[in-house]
């Protein structure tokens, strides 16, 4: 029982001593610095993503156009094929 | 503005408003802190890392207010000083770490009650730690402590209890000066 006693003893003592800790005068400052510059990186990323976005939307198109391109131009050669051999009368 | 004003204007995106969140709760999260790793110095550290999470949970929209906003606060603290704590104990293993210099003279007794408390619960694992912290220092009830570790009132219980075996074992110990 002493010894609990003196427990509570020695944690009175110490939560006495500590209960009016406050962190430095500039510590406000320096955590909205730090929160300021989180955010400054967070829109760096967001807009790099954003761009990154309008890259993979832009390449998506062009790939599709040159799909596109690359179907026409085969179909066109075909067609001339077709209308030279029907002129020669090979068809 | 009260605290959870400020926190739902930072929610809706007033950042801003999160320095009226760090002025309204940063002393008693300091004091939770300072008790929890036993230095001023990594205490702020801690504590500045602990905002930026939070601000960064705001942001993302994680904060959904099943607690109130002063417990989330808490838990974070808590958490970001564990896992200083971790990584402290971690470096103490691998390397022999100085005691460090005293950078100011201010808050000199705090600084000692702390130094003193930090040896005398030193090894004791880190849930009983926080658990002592909480109960005996802080004041908290063991509910809010069991919500704060996110562990059950039983849990809380058996850390309290092991925690002050364990102390008083050490205490023993001294006094028959086998440490």
């Amino acid at each position: 029982m002493k010894k609990t006693e003196q427990f509570e003893e020695r944690m009175a003592r110490l939560a006495a001593a500590t209960k009016d800790l406050e962190p430095s005068p500039e510590f406000a400052a320096r955590a909205a610095r730090r929160i300021e510059d989180q955010q400054q990186q967070l829109i760096g990323w967001r807009s790099l993503w954003a761009l990154g976005r309008k890259a993979l939307l832009v390449a998506a198109i062009g790939a599709a156009v040159a799909v596109f391109l690359a179907y026409w131009a085969d179909r066109q050669l075909e067609e001339e094929f077709i209308s030279a051999a029907i002129a020669e009368g090979s068809i | 503005m009260d605290l959870e004003t400020a926190v739902q204007r930072v929610c809706s995106g007033d950042a801003s408003a999160f320095q009226e969140v760090i002025r309204a709760t940063r002393k008693q999260l300091y004091r939770v802190a300072a008790r929890l790793l036993g230095d001023l110095e990594e205490a702020e550290d801690v504590l500045q890392e602990s905002y930026v999470r939070a601000y960064n949970e705001l942001g993302l929209g994680r904060f959904k207010a099943r607690s109130t906003t002063q417990t989330w606060l808490y838990r974070i603290v808590i958490n970001c000083s564990l896992d200083w704590l971790r990584a402290r104990r971690r470096r103490e293993a691998r390397y022999e770490v100085p005691v460090s210099i005293e950078r100011h003279n201010s808050q000199l007794e705090a600084r000692m009650a702390l130094r003193e408390l930090s040896s005398w619960l030193a090894d004791l694992p880190l849930r009983q730690r926080t658990a002592v912290v909480l109960k005996e220092l802080e004041g908290l009830s063991i509910q809010e402590i069991s919500q704060l570790m996110d562990c059950t009132v039983g849990a809380v219980e058996q850390y309290l209890v092991r925690a002050r075996a364990a102390l008083r074992a050490r205490r023993e110990d001294e006094e028959n000066g086998t440490i």
